[in-house]
């Protein structure tokens, strides 16, 4: 099943389509035998490995059953993987977006990189129609890495990529977020630089990552100067005076 | 088929009746409690596996409209005998028979039911089991979604936005069904 159709077919399995796209998908399901078992495959999937609406009600009263009638029944785990898996990654957010206020004096430089070196996610597969099959794929295995943290896997398909969409500036300027992750430190600066000029979207975000590129080397001087091109026009005008206030004497 | 007398505790599992449920526990939690302590598990192991098919009846009744057409005792003991059994097979690495668990009438009607129910579990092993080999990436963003969570709260908390979220989840969900369908052991889920 291809992603697009998925798509498709959960925007008619959430009532999202319109009269007529509906209209279309039915008769496309009705003319086509394995499209409806897919349709049906897929929304089977999702509800084995979906829990019902009052499951944790059902799991409290359970519990209070459990520690009636077993020995030790209170101990029994509680709630279903994917429960836990919700409380991890609220847990890996807390962890990431406050551990620095827990800290009583100046967080490191590493901690303040890691709070304020948030990197948008990569999408610059299917773009466009598909003129170059070949700079799509490479876009979407760029794309995995990249979503993954991957950086050093993404490098090398992102500048494969590059090289057939130069134009391509969302792509440049993840080539700068690589070198910088990897400490690639000049090669980074250089794209960044290059992109402080001109007309595109990326001026100001490439004038806050040259910030973050001088603060993740720890050149607290170079760091300061870089935050004091960003101008209160700019949408990272706030977070680098929070930044510059935290940095270290 | 007309539903047995006993479907009664499969309403209350589906709607959270807890004096009811208080009755399946104690009628029936005495005896899987035995099932369990007599082949190598503990007393929390028996509340564990006891829980957790009652939440698999639960999901059974909620979504797909389960009818117990046979009585509840039987039933429960043959669900939880063989889950049982999974579960050392699991912890053992090899096959286990068990002890103790005859004087059930384990008649057509009653494997009828399991049957049903039993195929909506292997589905879910099979589906559990391919989720495991996608990346990291992939695994999380299904569980979130899965989760009850609205794909815009799993978006914020994962910090992309709302248009990306989706987009992913729908490749991994392709690629998840690809690895199902692909499985030696689907055609046998009569998917």
């Amino acid at each position: 099943m291809e992603p697009e159709w998925i798509d498709k077919a959960e925007r008619y399995l959430n009532g999202e389509m319109s009269a007529g796209e509906r209209t279309e998908f039915e008769s496309e399901l009705s003319a086509n035998a394995a499209l409806r078992k897919d349709l049906e495959l897929y929304n089977s999937i999702n509800k084995a490995m979906s829990g019902t609406p009052n499951e944790n009600e059902l799991r409290d009263t359970l519990q209070q059953m459990n520690k009636k009638y077993f020995a030790g029944g209170a101990v029994v785990k509680k709630g279903s993987f994917k429960k836990w898996l919700a409380v991890a990654a609220s847990l890996v957010l807390l962890v990431s977006i406050g551990f620095y206020f827990l800290l009583p004096s100046k967080p490191s430089v590493e901690k303040l990189y890691a709070e304020y070196a948030v990197h948008e996610p990569l999408s610059i597969s299917q773009r466009e129609n598909t003129d170059d099959l070949k700079a799509d794929l490479l876009a979407t295995e760029a794309e995995g890495f990249y979503y993954n943290k991957k950086y050093k896997e993404a490098l090398p398909v992102l500048q494969q990529y590059f090289e057939r969409r130069p134009n391509d500036l969302q792509a440049k300027f993840a080539l700068g977020i690589c070198n910088l992750e990897l400490s690639r430190y000049p090669e980074a600066e250089k794209i960044f630089a290059a992109m402080t000029s001109g007309q595109t979207a990326y001026v100001e975000t490439a004038k806050w990552y040259l910030v973050l590129t001088a603060l993740k080397q720890k050149d607290m001087e170079k760091c300061k100067a870089q935050a004091k091109n960003i101008t209160a026009s700019s949408p990272y005008f706030t977070k680098a005076k929070a930044l510059l206030e935290k940095l270290p004497d | 088929m007309n539903p047995h007398p006993d479907h009664k505790y499969i309403e209350a599992l589906k709607h959270n009746d807890s004096v009811l449920i208080e009755e399946i526990y104690s009628r029936y939690a005495g005896r899987i409690r035995q099932l369990v302590l007599k082949n190598s598990g503990t007393e929390t192991d028996a509340a564990d596996l006891f829980q957790e098919v009652l939440i698999e009846l639960h999901r059974k009744a909620v979504q797909q409209q389960f009818v117990l057409t046979c009585p509840f005792d039987a039933f429960l003991h043959l669900v939880c005998r063989n889950r049982w059994i999974n579960e050392l097979h699991k912890r053992k690495g090899r096959a286990v028979t068990i002890a103790g668990d005859g004087g059930f009438n384990s008649n057509a009607d009653v494997t009828a039911n399991y049957e049903a129910l039993h195929i909506y579990e292997e589905r879910k092993n099979l589906v559990e089991e391919k989720l495991a080999e996608l990346g990291e990436g992939c695994r999380s963003l299904l569980t979130l979604s899965w989760s009850g969570k609205p794909l815009q709260e799993v978006a914020a908390m994962l910090n992309f936005t709302y248009a990306y979220v989706r987009k992913k989840k729908t490749e991994c969900m392709s690629k998840l069904i690809s690895l199902v369908k692909e499985a030696p052991g689907f055609n046998a889920l009569k998917w």
